[in-house]
């Protein structure tokens, strides 16, 4: 390895995005999920408000949430190109992981030997903490592989 | 794909960040392409060839 210097290229570990672009897209998601509970707990409580209302506070947390999308999209655009492959290969991991997973369950459930904690396969929390753990390996296997 | 651009780079004393400052992508993207875990795209190759004003087969040549 080479000297480091205070260039674009510090700013950037491999397949990473720099500090600041991360904590927007962060604070992008955290937003979504704080408005998500707290409409929850409002169209839960009231149910008294009309349908239209109830549409609105439910979808009201997509909002912040195409925030976060664009963020990621342009730390996406921020990355150099092997970067950007480092990304794109934990996420085609991420996905083929979670359908696999996803898969299994559902074969496992139809069979009537499904694990117990997981009755009618993975719920929407689970999945996203599937993605999750096979984006995180991916990425760990992909960058491993360029360094 | 084989290249020259660690000696080239090497040549004019610029480390790797030095030389990724100037592509601007990553240092880890100069050393992946030096130690050839990575081929560079055809924009990136033919930038190289122009920071290092050779024509692009006297820096990368086919493995083979």
């Amino acid at each position: 390895m080479e000297n480091k210097t205070h260039s674009y290229s510090d700013m950037c570990a491999l397949g990473t995005i720099s500090f600041k672009q991360m904590m927007k897209s962060l604070v992008w998601l955290a937003v979504t999920c704080a408005l998500y509970v707290v409409m929850f707990w409002l169209v839960k409580r009231h149910p008294e408000w009309s349908p239209g209302w109830r549409v609105v506070a439910t979808l009201t947390p997509l909002l912040p949430g195409v925030f976060y999308l664009l963020s990621l999209l342009r730390s996406f655009r921020a990355m150099d190109e092997l970067q950007r492959r480092i990304q794109l290969e934990a996420w085609v991991f991420a996905l083929a992981g979670t359908v696999v997973v996803t898969a299994v369950l559902n074969v496992l459930n139809e069979n009537g030997i499904g694990p117990a904690a997981y009755p009618h396969g993975l719920q929407i929390g689970g999945v996203y903490m599937t993605m999750y753990v096979f984006w995180s390996l991916g990425f760990a296997i992909s960058r491993l592989r360029y360094r | 794909m084989k290249n020259r651009l660690r000696e080239l780079r090497a040549e004019r004393a610029w480390s790797q960040g030095d030389l990724g400052g100037k592509l601007d992508v990553s240092r880890q993207t100069i050393n992946a392409i030096e130690t050839e875990k990575y081929d560079p795209s055809l924009p990136l190759a033919f930038k190289i060839a122009r920071l290092f004003k050779k024509p692009i087969e006297d820096i990368f040549t086919s493995g083979d």
